[in-house]
Formats: C-alpha cells, sequence, structure tokens
C-alpha cells in the first residue's frame, strides 16, 4: 500500500516536472521581440552588419574609376572577445550584400583564415597530380587564372566589461572594419559600429 | 479700459524681449529658460496631459536622393510630440522597379531614440542600385536601458 502511495507521488512528480519544462520554439526572426543577452548574438551581428554595409556602399570607397568591379577578399578579423565567434557570422553578412550591390566581386582564392574556398586549390593540386588524366583536360582550370584582390576588408570585435555599480555591469562590443587597397596599403574606409550592454553582475558574459 | 491697455502694454513689452533662436538648434525643456507655459510646475501638468492623450512620433519629411554609384539614400525627419523620451524600432524593406522585394542584409530591426519634444532624422541606403522604391515600417523598441 505504502508502495503504491510512494509509486503514484513519485509519478505525479515527473509529471509536474516536465510540465514546467519550457516548451521548445522556433525565434520569430521577422520580429523578435525576445529580450536581451549579455553575449553577442545574431540581431547584434545583423545590426552591426546593416551600419558596416549603409556606410560603406553610400561612402562610394567601391566605386572603380573604369566603371569595373573591384577584387575583394576578406582578411583576418580579429576576435577579441571572451566569446567564442565564428568572425564570419559578421563578414558572410557584408560580404553577401557587397557581392549583390553589383560593385563588387568577392575572391574565394584568398582569405584572412586561407582560401575561403579549398577546391580552389584542391583542384589545382589533382591538375598537377598523377590522377589528372583522368579529367578531360580542358575542363581543368588552367595556370596564372586565378585573379588577385585589390581590396581587403579586415577588422576587430572587441569587449571592455566595465563595473556600473554594485549590481550591474556594463558590456560594450566594438566592431571595427576597414577597407585597403592592397598594392598600396591605403586605407580607404572605415568604421566602428558598438552594441552596449547593461545587466546583472552575475552573469558572465561568455 | 486703462488695466485692459496697461495689460496689453505689458504683453507687448514681453513680446519684443523675445529672441527668435535658429531653429537648427533644439533647446529642450529643462535647459532653456522657464516660461509661463513650460516651468518646474506647468511641465509635470504636461507630463500628464501628454501621456494621457498619448502624443508620440510624427514623421513630417522624406527626402530621395541618389548616390554617384546609383544607390537609393532615403533620409526620413520627423518630431517627438511628447513629453517622454520615444524610441522605435524601424525596417526598410527594398523594392526594384517591378516592385518586387529586394533580399538584403540591411533589412534588419534599427533603434531610434528621440528626446522629449525634439526632431529626429535618420537616413538608409539601399542594398543595389536597381532599388526602385520602399517601405520603411515601425515598432516599439525594447529591451533598452533607461
Amino acid at each position: 500500500m505504502k508502495t503504491k502511495w510512494f509509486t503514484a507521488i513519485l509519478m505525479t512528480w515527473a509529471l509536474i516536472i516536465a510540465g514546467c519544462t519550457p516548451p521548445t520554439k522556433n525565434i520569430d526572426t521577422a520580429n523578435d521581440e525576445g529580450k536581451a543577452v549579455m553575449e553577442l548574438d545574431y540581431r547584434d551581428f545583423d545590426k552591426a552588419a546593416t551600419e558596416m554595409v549603409q556606410s560603406m556602399l553610400s561612402s562610394g570607397v567601391f566605386k572603380k574609376a573604369d566603371g569595373n568591379r573591384y577584387v575583394v577578399t576578406t582578411a583576418k578579423i580579429i576576435n577579441d572577445t571572451m566569446q567564442r565567434i565564428d568572425t564570419d557570422q559578421l563578414t558572410f553578412k557584408v560580404e553577401q550584400d557587397l557581392i549583390n550591390s553589383g560593385q563588387v566581386v568577392m575572391t574565394a582564392a584568398v582569405g584572412g583564415k586561407g582560401a575561403p574556398d579549398q577546391m580552389v586549390y584542391q583542384m589545382r593540386d589533382l591538375r598537377d597530380s598523377d590522377k589528372s588524366d583522368e579529367f578531360k583536360q580542358g575542363t581543368m582550370p588552367g595556370k596564372g587564372q586565378i585573379i588577385a584582390p585589390e581590396l581587403s576588408i579586415s577588422g576587430k570585435i572587441y569587449q571592455k566589461n566595465i563595473r556600473y555599480d554594485n549590481n550591474i555591469q556594463q558590456v560594450e562590443y566594438y566592431f571595427q572594419l576597414r577597407v585597403a587597397e592592397i598594392a598600396t596599403g591605403l586605407s580607404y574606409w572605415q568604421k566602428e559600429a558598438f552594441i552596449g550592454k547593461r545587466g546583472s553582475k552575475k552573469v558572465v558574459p561568455w | 479700459m486703462k488695466k485692459t491697455a496697461i495689460a496689453l502694454c505689458v504683453v507687448a513689452l514681453l513680446a519684443g524681449c523675445y529672441k527668435a533662436h535658429d531653429e537648427r538648434v533644439q533647446v529642450a525643456p529643462g535647459v532653456r529658460s522657464d516660461s509661463l507655459g513650460n516651468n518646474i510646475i506647468t511641465r509635470p501638468l504636461g507630463g500628464i496631459v501628454s501621456f494621457v492623450i498619448g502624443e508620440g512620433v510624427v514623421v513630417n519629411n522624406v527626402k530621395e536622393a541618389r548616390t554617384p554609384e546609383g544607390f537609393l539614400e532615403v533620409q526620413v525627419s520627423g518630431y517627438n510630440q511628447s513629453m517622454f523620451k520615444k524610441r522605435f524600432d524601424y525596417k526598410t524593406d527594398w523594392l526594384d522597379g517591378n516592385g518586387m522585394l529586394i533580399d538584403t542584409v540591411m533589412s534588419k530591426w534599427m533603434t531610434v531614440s528621440v528626446t522629449p519634444k525634439s526632431t529626429f532624422t535618420f537616413k538608409v541606403t539601399s542594398p543595389t542600385a536597381d532599388s526602385a522604391d520602399f517601405r520603411i515600417n515601425t515598432r516599439i523598441a525594447r529591451n533598452l536601458d533607461k
């Protein structure tokens, strides 16, 4: 009798706990009104990317005198925050809109993290290997065809933690990007986007 | 009759003392000198009235221009009629010549904060030179510090 009661109570308790678990939901990314978080989330990267692209396009930095498109590469974007960030979260969005603007062409052969597309070199390795005979020779990439980038986008994301008062901390995130001409080393555009957060000092922003 | 004449003279004198300033400089209540209608007593009353009648932001000017590269730039100007700070998000959708939506990273919610009784301006740039028209939506901004 006691065992039955104990089992019933245990099962009831388990059901209550399961019922209290918040259900999984998809984020409404078109109209996300979820609360802010101390770390960087996708909304922050979206805002920073929007500011950067707007500034780049309205500055006219990508206007080439002969009307052609610049070949651009993304160099190193340093993550100087306490978080494990893939800086592609920022640069991929920026590159996407730059390509769609029709003003630039991004290169997949050269980048700050190595070639964005390793296939560019894998095919060349195959061409130079003894497996090359398996391929129709006219379809293999020839030597001297890769176009070198003319402009480079580089930058940094860094974080500063400040004690606001006894209970609140302030975390500042700075997104810095720069466009430089590779041949001359001259920088033609740069911008800093800032995102600041204040919250409980008990929350660890990493 | 005499009293009315004296009162009118005082009003005329005070009006003559008023110096119009350049409208490009917004001097906020509490920064500028108080007046009969705007002082430590009437400001709270004004705040209550503003809250009750639900004053907010009005957009009074939208300008369009093309950059030399052909990108469409839109500048939106407005005024916060309220006695309180107003914060809102805006999102721009860009349309091409056929009215079709252009996919862009820049169609994201951006925040504007306007102090009481002040003007605001923000500018957006189209993602391509093909952009022919735009649509801007707004919503109340949340999760912002006081």
